[in-house]
Formats: structure tokens, sequence, C-alpha cells
């Protein structure tokens, strides 16, 4: 019916497209390739020099340390905005009063732009800032928390006993319990502090400098920087309520009769979430990790808002080397930054690809 | 009605014609430089100096600035061969603007006799000059006159020599307590440098590497870090600040090592705080200081088609006239010897007495330019890191200089 | 077994109330849970929407309470506000005006006893751009102390801060800016007039020379000429020295600096009115960073400018996205699987600094490095493309089919027939793309050279490079606040489309 004259018609509705991608991607990414095998420094005329830049680059200890933090950086962010924005869908897959605004409120961190929230994070993490501030803060009232969290403990076991003394199918985590055993855990610390008992710690303010050149390292081989931590909560921070949200539609899909079947078995709620909830949403699970490699690969903007405040070897990436390998004071390796920016793209495309070849994407 | 007409119509006539005419000979000149307070400043160069003096050569400027990262800007502009004639230097970057063939060799264009020798070797390359100085800077004692006074300890002064300026600093602490400290250490190799140029330490040696296991750099470095003792000294983010400044502006710290730039700072940041300036303290063995001058020149662009009006304008620009206005308004420090006996540099304000000193220090001691070599800014990270590491109390002195010299061995071998 | 059936009974309505109340608790505990993470990802937010109120907002400890959040002090700085030029919103100072401020200062009986030492000082924060130097109250007004009474070892004095107008004429005032002189002072008045400044007193003439061109000053209009009444100043720094000894135990206002072991306090305006004190970074961020040249904000200009690129990146997303989605939707055509696979795709997944050195010399050779050239270069978003393919898939095929019974061609049966059928998802595309666009900083940072051009992010950036690199957080905070809450308008508004989109795609992909 709509067959005949349709490829024109297709072609005519795609031409803005193509036009633009096959200039400022396919024509660029060529141009890329060719600078990539030359001697283009941007003030002379390229000549090609076959895969010496690539040479060059790999030797690059610059090079190897914003490869090995961009890929340290993406498993460790990937792996744990995926886990947390899981957990949290599951603990929030609940139909209650009000949900609709808790969502909005956790959405702020992921609507608002990378370079607000680095600026905000960059002040939080000063030396003496908020962070640090808090820190102190919990240590000077530790002496409470810790009565708090005693006294809590041991009036839920006592009260769980008695109730199952008494026959009532009381667990462990029983909620309503736990509302008296907080409140009893209040009373106790406030008549303890009022008596004197306790009282707070006095602690020297916790005195960490985030952003400097310290590095978690194992055997010996630096592996992740501090400076990198504080980007890796940050970016954990903005991203787990987008990626919640897909979990919680996904949640939404499953048949409650799947449930129902595993309550018959006796299934407790973690192996209900093991057996039934995880495998039923690898569809989302595996899209959420393709687009969370991918976004974490590129990593640009923290590190260049934060800039050097930081020492560059603790923040440089990939897509940040080849910025300011591109960008320099006169001369630049411009044919270096190209070769990087052509091993950034392999080795997304590598892990794309492995991710599709050896992991299913089906529900089972 | 016809009336306004007939004027407008002659109007426009007389803006072609005029427009027409100077389009004929008109050369223009473009200057690239920083943006921020930059255009403002040589706009008013412009409009002051440099109009008045070519009129009659037929030569217009204009000030284009170049936000955001400057040396990134012009390198891309020279790439694609519309960079200006004449534009701003950092002494610094010299190296890899050198490297592109782009800067035009100034000798035999500008005399460069009548400014000062150091700032003329911060842009001299192989006997080639590539530029002159437009404006610098120098390392000073900055200090908080209320907490020597209140500590009851003499204001540190010229005459101070390493062992006489750490008592000061020492006493102070002594006096105040745990909440007030002497001095601020920035661990940046561009505030500590310079005690080891006093000591006689040399960044290059004749074949380019660099050493920092030399005596001289060695006794520098833990004069430095031994400044930290007993929590004399602190680095800025003790006090949660980035830097010396604001370390000052805090009215924490008794003392910064700074430059002129921190005079606009401490206005906007701490109006109330009373400071003075002294020179940096002189080794107690050479007997002589030793500074970092941070400068930046103008240069002009070797592919320009206006050679000789180029030229005219550059040698405008660093004329004594215009550099005599510059630090009159308090704008910067230029770099013409004759400008010591200004009467700018008699004034009693803390900043006009700042910019004093940072003149002085130009010509007091071994200065040496703010430079890297050829490897960039990447040459003093190893100094940086290890100056962190002891400061911080991570590591000794020792290990931290020995693996700094690893590194940057590494780093030159490149 | 000997319950009884009441017993049963009695044990059964036991065990639902038991478990209402377990229901009950565990709601409790959930919303308590729920609000525990609220406070957790908007905490950062909050604290720093806080801090952009504060003086200093590196203060340690950090300080929940501030005064410029505390009706006391925000009603002092309204009615200074009021006595310096008449308004409590904006403050400043106005010629023929008095203000007083009041300061207590312990003089315990071994310190001196003397009043304490005031004055006025001048203070011009400068910021992105020079501006021109603007008249200072120090130079106009005069400061007098008087001793109003003591309570034990605490004196109270009155400070009073008297700036007299520079002429005697009487007539309308106007409020004017100065225009640049001749041998003549001129100003510009509200109507855009330039007209020459009468200077008819010695005070007056005595300043001709230091007035510069953009100064904001009060004229009064006596017959046909035009009398300088004074500049109108946004500020009024004060300081106050005590002696040793001594100790300033309160104020009108709390000082923004203190010096000289708490000996010295700075005040960086007694007048601030409530926008001058607790908006003043928000003010700052406007006001400071005004171009000399064309005397417009330069981060107004940011904003207009990241609205622009924002309307112009939705425009094209709308119109060139779903026309390629629905190609690649709904018609066959040979090509197609490769033009999905390799533009869609493929072009997702490589970083964009592959582009970067080809891109940014084509534009600049075109001459393009401003916000034209940053649209072309995001034109047609691949993820936008995706988005509108994978909703004209989900539409039902027999609206084309009747269009193409009344004999419509394709453009006609797309924007006839299927646009209009796409309005939520036509929103989707909007948002996501506003979002993007409204947050984009990589190309921005790479193709946008003047500040003018600048985007909101990329000049926020900036920031940060004031005083080499120490950052003035006050200006960051408010900045990073403003810029974010045109989003999260647009989120509040539209957040059904958020979540929706969201899901969808991640679903279906």
């Amino acid at each position: 019916m709509l067959k005949k004259g349709q490829t024109s018609a297709a072609y005519l509705f795609l031409a803005p497209f193509l036009i633009t991608i096959g200039i400022f991607f396919f024509y660029a990414f060529a141009r890329a390739i060719y600078y990539s095998l030359t001697d283009f420094n941007l003030f002379n005329t390229p000549k090609l020099i076959g895969i010496k830049p690539y040479v060059d680059v790999l030797s690059d200890p610059s090079f190897r340390r914003a490869l090995s933090n961009s890929l340290v950086f993406a498993v460790i962010t990937t792996t744990l905005q995926t886990i947390g924005a899981l957990l949290m869908a599951v603990a929030l897959n609940n139909k209650i009063r009000g949900m609709a605004f808790f969502r909005s409120a956790w959405y702020m961190p992921s609507i608002t732009s990378s370079v607000v929230i680095t600026l905000i994070f960059l002040w939080l993490f000063q030396r003496r800032g908020v962070a640090n501030y808090a820190i102190t803060q919990w240590q000077t009232y530790l002496p409470y928390t810790l009565t708090l969290l005693g006294v809590l403990i041991a009036a839920q076991v006592a009260q769980v006993l008695w109730e199952r003394a008494r026959g009532l199918p009381a667990g462990w985590f029983d909620p309503a319990l736990a509302v008296i055993s907080l409140l009893i855990a209040l009373a106790v610390t406030a008549t303890l502090s009022w008596t004197g008992v306790l009282s707070v710690r006095d602690v020297a303010p916790y005195d960490f400098q985030y952003f400097s050149d310290r590095w978690i390292s194992i055997g010996g081989a630096r592996l992740l920087s501090i400076p990198m931590l504080v980007i890796i909560i940050q970016n954990t921070f903005t991203t787990i309520p987008t990626l919640m949200l897909f979990f919680l539609a996904g949640l939404q899909n499953i048949p409650g009769a799947l449930y129902e079947a595993a309550d018959i078995d006796g299934a407790t709620p973690m192996q209900k979430l093991m057996n039934v909830t995880v495998p039923m949403l690898r569809p989302v699970t595996f899209y959420v990790i393709t687009v969370g490699l991918i976004g974490t690969m590129k990593m640009f903007d923290q590190v260049a808002v934060i800039g050097s405040a930081a020492p560059q070897d603790t923040l440089i990436t990939l897509a940040y080397y080849v910025y300011i390998n591109t960008f320099k004071a006169g001369a630049a390796p411009v044919n270096l930054a190209a070769a990087a920016a052509i091993v950034l793209a392999a080795i997304i495309l590598v892990m794309v690809f492995l991710q599709r070849r050896f992991i299913s994407s089906e529900a089972v | 009605m016809k009336k306004v007409l007939k004027k407008a119509l002659f109007v426009s006539l007389a803006v072609l014609v005029a427009a027409a005419g100077s389009a004929s000979a008109q050369t223009t000149i473009k200057i690239n430089g920083y943006g921020g307070q930059d255009p403002a400043i040589v706009g008013d160069l412009i409009n002051r100096f440099v109009k008045p003096a070519l009129a009659k050569d037929k030569i217009t400027v204009v000030y284009q600035p170049l936000q955001g990262d400057y040396n990134q800007q012009l390198t891309t502009l020279l790439a694609a061969g519309n960079a200006g004639d004449v534009f701003y230097v950092p002494g610094e970057t010299l190296d890899g603007y050198v490297a592109t063939g782009k800067l035009l060799a100034l000798n035999g264009v500008v005399n460069t006799t009548p400014f000062i020798k150091s700032l003329n070797d911060a842009f001299t390359r192989n006997g080639k000059t590539y530029a002159i100085s437009k404006d610098f800077n120098t390392l000073t004692l900055i200090y908080n006159k209320d907490i020597f006074d209140e500590a009851k300890v003499a204001y540190p002064n010229d005459n101070d020599t390493w062992t006489s300026f750490q008592n000061k600093l020492a006493a102070v602490k002594k006096a105040l307590g745990n909440d007030y400290y002497g001095a601020c250490l920035a661990p940046d190799y561009a505030r500590m440098g310079q005690f080891a140029f006093a000591a006689g330490w040399q960044p290059f040696d004749s074949k380019g590497k660099t050493n920092l296991l030399d005596p001289a750099f060695v006794s520098a470095f833990n004069y430095f870090t031994g400044l930290s003792k007993d929590k004399v000294g602190v680095q800025p983010s003790e006090v949660s600040q980035d830097w010396s400044g604001g370390c000052l502006a805090s009215g924490k710290v008794a003392v910064a090592i700074e430059g002129n730039w921190i005079v606009g700072f401490l206005k906007d940041n701490a109006p109330n705080l009373k400071y003075g300036t002294a020179l940096i303290p002189k080794n107690d063995k050479t007997g002589k200081r030793g500074n970092f001058v941070f400068t930046v020149g103008w240069a002009i662009n070797a592919g320009t088609k206006n050679k000789a009006a180029a030229a005219k304008v550059l040698n405008i620009l660093t004329s004594p006239n215009v550099q005599q206005y510059v630090l009159e308004q308090g704008l910067a420090i230029p770099s013409r010897t004759s400008l010591q006996n200004n009467a700018y540099f008699k004034k009693a304000t803390p900043g006009a007495e700042n910019s004093k000193v940072v003149f002085q220090g130009a010509s007091s001691g071994t200065v040496r330019p703010y430079y890297f070599g050829n490897k960039g800014p990447d040459w003093a990270k190893p100094i940086s890191t290890a100056l962190a590491a002891v400061l911080s109390g991570q590591k000794s002195s020792a290990d931290a200089l020995k693996q700094a010299q690893q590194e940057m061995d590494t780093l030159q071998n490149r | 077994m000997t319950t009884t059936l009441a017993e049963v009974r009695k044990n059964a309505a036991d065990l639902d109330r038991w478990l209402a109340r377990r229901r009950w608790a565990r709601a409790g505990w959930l919303y308590a849970f729920m609000l525990v993470m609220s406070i957790f990802f908007l905490g950062p937010f909050l604290m720093g929407l806080l801090s952009s109120m504060k003086d200093n907002p590196n203060e340690y400890p950090p300080r929940l309470i501030i005064p410029q959040l505390t009706p006391q002090y925000i009603g002092r700085a309204y009615n200074l506000g009021v006595q310096g030029a008449g308004s409590g919103w904006n403050g400043g100072l106005e010629p023929g005006r008095t203000v007083t401020f009041d300061v207590s200062v312990r003089s315990p009986a071994d310190a001196p006893q003397g009043p304490p030492t005031t004055a006025l000082f001048p203070y011009q924060p400068t910021s992105l751009v020079a501006i021109a130097r603007q008249a200072q109250a120090t130079e106009y007004a005069t400061v007098r102390t008087v001793e109003t009474g003591q309570v034990g070892e605490v004196r109270s004095y009155r400070i009073t801060v008297d700036y007299p107008a520079l002429t005697a004429q009487q007539g309308e005032v106007i409020a004017a800016r100065l225009a640049t002189p001749d041998e003549n002072v001129n100003a510009k008045l509200p109507g855009g007039q330039i007209v020459a400044v009468t200077l008819d007193t010695p005070a007056a003439q005595d300043k001709q020379y230091s007035l510069n061109a953009t100064q904001a000053v009060e004229l009064v209009k006596a017959g046909d000429k035009y009398y300088l009444r004074g500049p109108v100043f946004e500020r009024t720094p004060l300081q106050i020295d005590v002696q040793r000894g001594q100790s300033i135990t309160a104020s009108t206002l709390p000082p923004s600096d203190r010096q000289n072991f708490g000996r010295s306090f700075a005040y960086r305006n007694i007048t601030p009115g409530v926008l001058g004190y607790t908006f003043n970074n928000y003010r700052r961020a406007f006001s400071e960073t005004t171009s000399p040249q064309t005397g417009r904000s330069l981060f107004f200009s940011w904003v207009l400018n990241t609205f622009l690129y924002a309307f112009l990146r939705v425009s094209a997303a709308i119109v060139f996205c779903s026309l390629a989605g629905y190609a690649l939707a709904r018609m066959d055509f040979p090509g197609k699987n490769l033009i999905f696979i390799v533009g869609v795709l493929f072009v997702q997944m490589v970083p964009d600094q592959v582009n970067l050195v080809s891109n940014y010399v084509l534009l600049q050779d075109l001459g393009l490095l401003n916000i034209w050239g940053l649209w072309f270069n995001g034109l047609v978003a691949a993820g936008g493309v995706f988005l509108m393919k994978q909703f004209f898939e989900g539409m039902p095929k027999e609206l084309e089919e009747s269009a193409a019974i009344d004999g419509a061609g394709p453009l006609m049966t797309f924007f006839r027939v299927m646009l209009p059928q796409a309005g939520p998802a036509l929103i989707a595309l909007a948002i996501t793309q506003f979002q993007g666009a409204w947050n984009d900083f990589f190309w921005p940072l790479v193709i946008l050279r003047q500040n003018t051009d600048y985007l909101l992010t990329v000049g926020l950036v900036n920031f940060r490079q004031l005083y080499g690199g120490q950052g003035d957080y006050g200006l960051i905070l408010a900045g990073a606040v403003l810029s974010a809450i045109p989003v999260i308008v647009i989120f509040v508004i539209f957040q059904r489309y958020f979540v929706d989109t969201g899901s969808d795609s991640a679903v279906k992909g």
C-alpha cells in the first residue's frame, strides 16, 4: 500500500539526520583515524607515519593512567549504581500515598547538570567542608549513637522473644515492635544524657584532604585515587535515582503470581529477590549496565570542572586526555589525541560487544 | 520633514565617503590578549596612546580578547592562521610557541636594553628574544600587621635571613597559640623554588637534566617543609582555603608568600586586614635571596602581513609613557628599569608598597623566570607532589625527594 | 483442645489487630526511610542553597541558622535599606540621607574606655570583567559616633552616616546614569536623553574628574538645568575598630569580616536592603558580571544564550528526529537496518572526543564558533531519533492506511496524521532535549569562544577561575542554584513524562 516511492520519501525524511551525522560524525571520525596515523600537530601539513602514534600513546604514562582511571571508574561506578538502584527499587516497590513526592525529590540530582553538581561536591568535600564537618559530628556524637543502637537491639530482641512466648509469629525485624524499641532507646539515651552518664566526645575536627594525591593501592599498584572516589560517589548519587526508576518500571511488570508461588514454597525475602526479582529484571539490568558502561567510560565534565583543584594524575580520564592533548600551548600532539580517542571508542565498542555476546538479555 | 531627510542623506553620504577613504589605505593591527579585566585596560591604552600616535600612519588597532584558557585559544588561532598580529605570550609557555615557528624574533626590531634583564631572559632562547615583557610579578612576603603586633614580634623586613625569618614565625606561633599560624605554605614549586635559587640551585644542568638531590635544593626543600614543624606553618587547605591569599585573608596566618595579585584579592575579601610587604628572606650561607619572575610578554606573529606596523604598535605599548600610566593607575607592574624611581612606589598604601617590593624583587639576588623546560608544566609536578607529601606528614623529606628524582628522571628521559 | 469458640474468635481478632498494627508500623518505617533518602538526595542542594546566602560559604563550622535568614536581621536590613535609599528591598545610599547603625562595645575596667574608631572604606568587588571604577561612599559621606548609653561594662554607640546632597537646588529629583563626559559632566536620563549636568557647589565641582561614565547618580531638575545631587551607592561599607582589651558585643547587623583578633569589624554594606543582604550573592552574580562595553550582565547573557540554545535544540529535534524516527519505524527502503545500527546505535556509543579536532577545525573554518555552530554540531540527536522510532513503532497501522486511501503522500501523512498523534512522545523528546541542552558542557566548552556567547555551564566554571583558581564560592553556589532552577521548574511541571520515557526506553532497549 505505501510501497511506491517510499525509498525516496524515506531518504527525504532521513536527509537532515544523515547530513548531520555525515558531516559531524562520519567525516569527523574518518579524519580522526587519518590524523591518528600522521604526525599532525596543528601547525604542520599532516604526513602519514603509520601506527607510530598508537605506539607512542600506549607508552605514554599519562595515557596509561587515564586508561586505568577510566576503566576503574567505569567498572566501580556501574556496579555500585546498578546494585544500589536495584535495592532501592525493591525497597520502594510499594503502592503508598505520597510516592510521587518522594520520587520527584530523589530525581533532583539526576536532572541538574553535572557541572552544577560537581561544583557543589567540590565545595562539600573541601578540607574544612561540610562533608568533613558531618564526619566530625558523627564522631562527636558516637556515644549517643552507639547507646541508641545498643538499646534498640536489646529492646527488640527482648520484645520479639516475649511475643513469641505468647505464640505470636513475630519476626526479628518486626516493624511494630521496632517502633516501640526505638521509643525505648530514645528514652534511655535521653535519660542517660540528662543524668550526665553520656556526654559528647571531644574530637579534633576531622581533617581529610580529598582532592589530593592519595591512592588506594593493591599490591603496590595505584588503583583508585581519592579524588576519583569522590567522583564515583557523586556519580552514583546522581545516577541511582534514574536507574531506580527503570527498575521500578521493570518490577511493576513482574507478574504477582510468581511471588505467590514463591510464598507457597516458603521462600524467604532474600530468596525471592535472588530467584524471582533479579532474573525477571534481566532485560532492564542489561540495559542499565550497557548505558552505565558507555556513559562512565566517556566521563569528562567532572574532571574538566575540577581541573587544577586536584592533581592531574588522580583524575585524568581518556576523554580528558584527548581534550588536553588537542588544545595545548603551541604545538600539540593532536595525532596522539586522535589515537587515544580511537582507542577509547574501540574499548567502548568491545565492551558492548562482549556484553551482548556473553550475557543474555532475555528474562529467564 | 524634508529638511530632516536631506540632512540624514547628507550625513550618510559623508559617512560613506569617509569609510571609502579610510578603507583604501588603512592597515589594521589585531591584538590578542586575555579576557577578564584586560579588554578594558588595553582598550584604554589603545585609545589614549596608540591611536593618537598612529593616526597619521593610517593604522587602526583592535583588541580581541581570548576568553577561557588563553594558551589553548591562541594555539588554535595560530594553527588556523588567524591569530592577531601582536599577542600576549605567557613566559612559562614560550617554548611551545617557539616550536611552532609562529613567533617573530625581535632582535633588531625592538631595543631590549631599557627592560629589566631577568625579564628579557625569560623570553630569550638561543640568543633570540621572542617577546617584550608587558608586565611582571615576583614573590614577596605579605604579612598581617595585627598578628605581629599582637604577638609583639617585629615585622619581617628586607634584611631577614632564612633563620631570622623562621624565628619570627616561631615566636608568633608561640605567642598566639593553637588557632594562629606563622606562615602559609602552599605545596607548590612556584612558592618554594625561590629558596632553592637562593641556595644556589640550578633547575637545569648543562645537559638539561634536573637534580633534586643537589644539596642546595635539599637544603631549601628542608627549610620550606621545616617551617611546618610544630604547626608554625600550615598548608592553605588546613584552614579551608585553596591558596595562601585565602589563608592570609582568614586572619589566622601571619605571612603568605605571594605576588602582587594578592592585593586585589585582599581588597575584596578582607578589606580591613592591615598588611605589609617585605622581600623574600636571604639564604644565610650565600647571603642572597632568590625569586621567580612571572611575566607575560608582547610578541609579534611571524605570519603577519604588516610587520612594520605591528612593530610600531608593540613599541608604543611598551613605551615609557604607557608603562608609567599602567603603573600609576595601579593596573600592573611594567618592565622598564627606569620606573624604579616612579612616585607611585613611594605611596603609602599597602598595595603600592607591595608593588614596590615586587618590582625590587626582580633585580635582587638570583632571579629566574617561572619556567619548566621543554617538558612543560609536568616538570614541576614531582616537586609539588613531594612538597605536599612532606608537609602533610606522609613521607620523610629524604624519601619524598628520592621518589621525586625518580619521577623526574622518567619524565626527562621520555 | 479446650478452647471455646469465643476464645478462638477473640484470638483471631487479636491476631488481626496485631497484624494491622504491624502494617501501620511498616508503613511508618517506610516513610521514615523515604524521608531519610530524600534528605540524602536533596541534602547537598539544600546545603548549597543555604550557603549561597552566607557572606562566607566556607565558614567552619558551617552554621544552619544564619543571620541572612533570621527575621530579626532581615527586618533590620530592610530598615537600613529604607534609611539609605528609601527602598527596603534594594538598599543603597542616596544623597541627602542619613543612616544610623548601633554597636555595643565592652570595655572592662583595666581596658581603654574610649569610643570605637569608625570609618567608611572603599569597597568594590571585582569579578569576571572590569567594571568602570564606581564612586565610593567614603568620599562623599561622613561618619559620627555618639555614645548612647551604658550598661555595666558595655557602652552602646550610635554611628550616623550622613550623606549631604551636593546641591542646594530644589526641584524634581531624577535618577540617571552618567554618560561619557566632554568638557561637562553628562548624564543619560531614564528616557535616553543625554543632558549636561551642572555642578553648582564647590563640593560638586571637586568631584568632576573622579566620576566615571555609567555611575548611577541623582539629579535635580530646576528650571531647564540639571544639578548633580550626588552619586547613588550600591553599598555603604563601614569599618569599626576597638582598642586592645575592648570587644564588640553587638551590632545592628553582624559583621562580614573580622580581623585583628576580633577588634576590627568590617561591614561590607550597612544599607543592604533585603536583596543586598539575604540575596547578595545572587545580585552579585548579575551585577558584577556587567560587561563594560555593552553594559549588559554577562550572567544574564548566559541565561538567555542557554534558553536560546535549548529552544533551538528542541525545535530541531521535534522536526528532524520525528521525521527520521518515523522513516526508520514505518517505511521500507534499502539500507534501513544499516542506518539504524550505524547511524543510531553506533553513533551513540562513540565518544564525542573522537570528533573533537575535526569538528572544531571545520566550524572554525566556517566562522561558526558560536551558538549556531554548536547547534549544527548536534542538530539531530541520535538518541532522539531512537526515541521517536520506538514511539512510532507502537502506533496502529490503520491510521496511515486510511490516509493512504485518501490519497495523501508520505509528507502529508506524516504531518497531518502521524505527528498530531505523537503528542506525549514529542513532549518527552522536548524535555530530554531541553535537559540535554541546558546541561550540555563538552561542546559548548570547545566551541564557544566569546564570554558573551557562553552557556551557563561554561560560565559557571569560569567563576571558579577567579582570583587565580581560588574561586568565589558565594558566586559559584548562587550561580549553581540559579542555573538549576529552570530545569527543576520544567521537571516539576512535566515530571510524569520524565518518568514515563525513562522506563519505556529502558524496558524496550
